[in-house]
């Protein structure tokens, strides 16, 4: 039984197509990325599986089930845009949400305690949401998704705008959840922050799915034919050069694609003739590189 | 159903205690109705409050007996508590003397003058030149004396003598005294009425535009999605409604308390305030009903609006359509205080968005009969009913918008999507 079941799923705004004929599946206790640029229909898709939207056509089952607000006590939802109410304290808010997925004053306000102990944010307890720093709003709002221990997570764009140690905490706490069975689901457009974390993804673009699958198998498929390197001097040898597909240029640092049946040896070769060489590696694409790989061609 | 009803409980409290907690709260429970006392009475107040100082005015008149005549009217007239006037005689009638005193006004060496000639007084028309001529307390005062000065020389002049003309003008006051015991009368009536409206006026515009204000804060600060995770749109409405209107019903409990508080105190005092406003049970009941009523129609308005827009400087450009009808209803009041049984007053009384403010005042004047009340409230609880379910599905769709503000089909559009 799949935590997550989306068949065939469509949903317009004013003839704006959102989310068109979108299929996929969450196994249980895994982690799903669903990836997309800006606009991609990602945030649509979250709204219909959680209800607050509902499909022009299509079904979205959860737990087996078609929707139910029911569903919902076993959700947890992290939205992109962040919001809190301004004036209560962080202790009333967390404990009304609490309430609001089901849980008894006490036993929200015992749970409130420990994530804010964890999180280490408990002496903010008092405050007030607003003299709150974004990053600590973020916090809270990453608590209150979980408070009501929820089997299915979804985070849209959780780590955007945390500091890197908070990062690391919360996706610590993530990878807890997920050893403890939980289904995640990561929402996001910047998809290095979590490549090493899915085991599969749905990438998105204008709505529709253009790559699905187990991460491992999407990034074997596309081969080691990416090479990155480390150079001194100019970088001319990238220009007209046949065994280079395509290339992303840092100045002393570029990732190439290989054109199809090139040698990496010869490329070496190549750029050795022009410019010193400090690092050569052959390397699997990175997601983004597929991204981009397959939304241009989709548009070309 | 018992997690709709946790829901709204949840959001009604959480309404409710937010605001309760305001400082802004407390400061308009006691500034709603001191401000309203002063727009009703203090107008009325400033009008017949003595300016002070002496005030200098001429009879210019070629007929010396009507001069004596007018100055003993206007002392006569004069009482204790208002302005001190001199009057002075002029008998020099000429266009010269016209200008002359007209310079004297301009300079502010006089302060006005009455041209009573016999010609004037045969004409029926009289000149009273001043700088000002917005005094009406001054020239109520001219007038009744002149009025008098020349209806004893037209008496006199027509050969009867020896007649008591002080008895024969004496003043008969006329005094409006209601059939059904226990309301109170005229005057006092009157500022009642106007305060526990304009109270009423107040207190739904203010809490039914609060409900406007909240919608948009919770889109604004995107709250809104994390509450849609775990409400729906209309329990979410619903709550804020009612947390937002039970603030209002606390603030009628205290008001109500300080009335109480005050005529318990008054009474004490044997004074005639305790008397002269009237406030009842049943007034009170009515007043809460129409106070329910009214915010229930204009909030709900309200709360669709609140979803539509997506800044303050929107929400207080469209803001005018909730306070319209409002606004049309307390322009209607006068009329109402005037002829409360009229047919256009029956009618307006009878309009729901017009009921809160214009029945009211009808129950509060006179009785209106029982069955224009009983469908006045009936039609009120329809057209909440309507409105209601409109609104939630504006509101609904409109709490995830964001950017431009809809257009007229396009709201509609949402209205009729199911």
């Amino acid at each position: 039984m799949s935590t997550v079941e989306l068949q065939q799923v469509r949903k317009s705004y004013n003839r704006v197509v959102a989310v068109d004929d979108l299929s996929f599946t969450i196994a249980p206790g895994t982690i799903f990325g669903l990836l997309g640029p800006n606009g991609a229909g990602k945030t649509s898709t979250i709204r219909m599986m959680i209800g607050i939207t509902l499909p022009d056509s299509g079904v979205v089952r959860l737990f087996g089930s078609p929707f139910c607000r029911k569903h919902l006590q076993r959700v947890g939802y992290l939205p992109e845009e962040r919001g809190l109410y301004k004036k209560m304290k962080v202790n009333e808010h967390l404990v009304l949400l609490g309430r609001l997925h089901g849980l008894s004053a006490a036993e929200a306000s015992r749970r409130v305690h420990q994530w804010c102990e964890r999180l280490e944010i408990a002496e903010k307890l008092e405050k007030k949401v607003e003299e709150l720093s974004k990053g600590m709003q973020q916090k809270i709002q990453f608590i209150a998704a979980l408070l009501h221990d929820p089997d299915f997570i979804i985070m849209d764009e959780p780590f955007s705008g945390l500091d890197p140690v908070n990062t690391v905490l919360l996706k610590d706490v993530l990878l807890e959840m997920k050893r403890a069975g939980k289904t995640i689901l990561f929402s996001t457009h910047q998809m290095e922050q979590v490549e090493r974390l899915c085991d599969s993804i749905t990438l998105i673009d204008g709505g529709r799915a253009v790559l699905q699958g187990d991460l491992r198998q999407i990034k074997s498929r596309y081969g080691r034919n990416n090479v990155h390197i480390e150079y001194e001097g100019n970088g001319d040898f990238l220009q007209k050069n046949a065994l280079v597909g395509s290339y992303n240029n840092f100045g002393n640092y570029v990732e190439v694609r290989l054109a199809p049946g090139a040698d990496a040896q010869e490329l070496l070769r190549s750029v050795a003739a022009h410019s010193r060489v400090n690092k050569f590696e052959l390397v699997e694409p990175s997601l983004e590189q597929i991204f981009i790989e397959v939304v241009g061609k989709n548009n070309a | 159903m018992p997690e709709t009803l946790r829901n709204i409980g949840l959001i009604i409290r959480r309404e409710y205690l937010q605001r309760l907690r305001t400082r802004a709260f407390w400061v308009m429970t006691f500034l709603i109705p001191a401000m309203m006392a002063g727009f009703t009475l203090l107008p009325s107040k400033l009008m017949t409050m003595k300016v002070g100082g002496l005030k200098r005015i001429t009879v210019v008149s070629d007929d010396a007996q009507l001069t004596e005549g007018f100055k003993e009217q206007f002392a006569a007239k004069g009482s204790a508590g208002s302005e001190q006037y001199m009057v002075e005689p002029d008998s020099i009638a000429t266009d010269a003397e016209l200008q002359r005193l007209k310079t004297e006004v301009a300079n502010k060496k006089l302060d006005g003058f009455v041209w009573l000639t016999k010609d004037a007084v045969t004409s029926g028309k009289v000149n009273f030149y001043t700088r000002s001529t917005a005094d009406f307390e001054m020239q109520e005062r001219l007038s009744q004396a002149l009025f008098r000065a020349v209806v004893r020389q037209r008496v006199l002049s027509s050969g009867a003598t020896h007649v008591d003309l002080d008895n024969l003008l004496k003043r008969v006051q006329l005094d409006a005294v209601p059939v059904e015991a226990g309301k109170s009368t005229g005057i006092a009536l009157f500022f009642t009425t106007l305060l526990l409206v304009m109270v009423l006026y107040m207190t739904v515009i203010v809490h039914g535009v609060a409900v406007m204000r909240s919608v948009l804060e919770e889109k604004t600060s995107r709250v809104m999605e994390v509450m849609l995770a775990t409400v729906t749109p209309k329990e979410l409405m619903a709550g804020k409604m009612i947390g937002v209107g039970a603030v209002g019903l606390t603030q009628i409990a205290v008001w109500a308390m300080v009335a109480l508080l005050l005529k318990g105190f008054a009474m004490a005092q044997a004074s005639a305030m305790g008397e002269s406003v009237h406030l009842s049970l049943t007034l009170g009941i009515y007043f809460t009903i129409f106070y329910v009523l009214g915010f229930m129609l204009y909030s709900s308005m309200s709360a669709a609006l609140g979803a539509m827009v997506n800044s303050d400087e929107e929400a207080q450009q469209l803001s005018f359509v909730v306070v319209m009808p409002i606004v049309i209803a307390v322009m209607f009041m006068m009329f109402i205080f005037r002829a409360p049984s009229a047919p256009l007053s029956v009618v307006l009384s009878l309009i729901p968005f017009f009921a809160p403010i214009l029945m009211f005042m009808r129950i509060m004047v006179e009785q209106p009969p029982m069955w224009q009340i009983a469908l006045c409230i009936a039609l009120m609880v329809a057209t909440i009913y309507v409105v209601v379910n409109i609104s939630a599905r504006i509101y609904r769709v409109g709490i995830l918008m964001y950017g431009k503000r809809p257009t007229l089909p396009e709201i509609i559009k949402w209205v009729k999507y199911a």
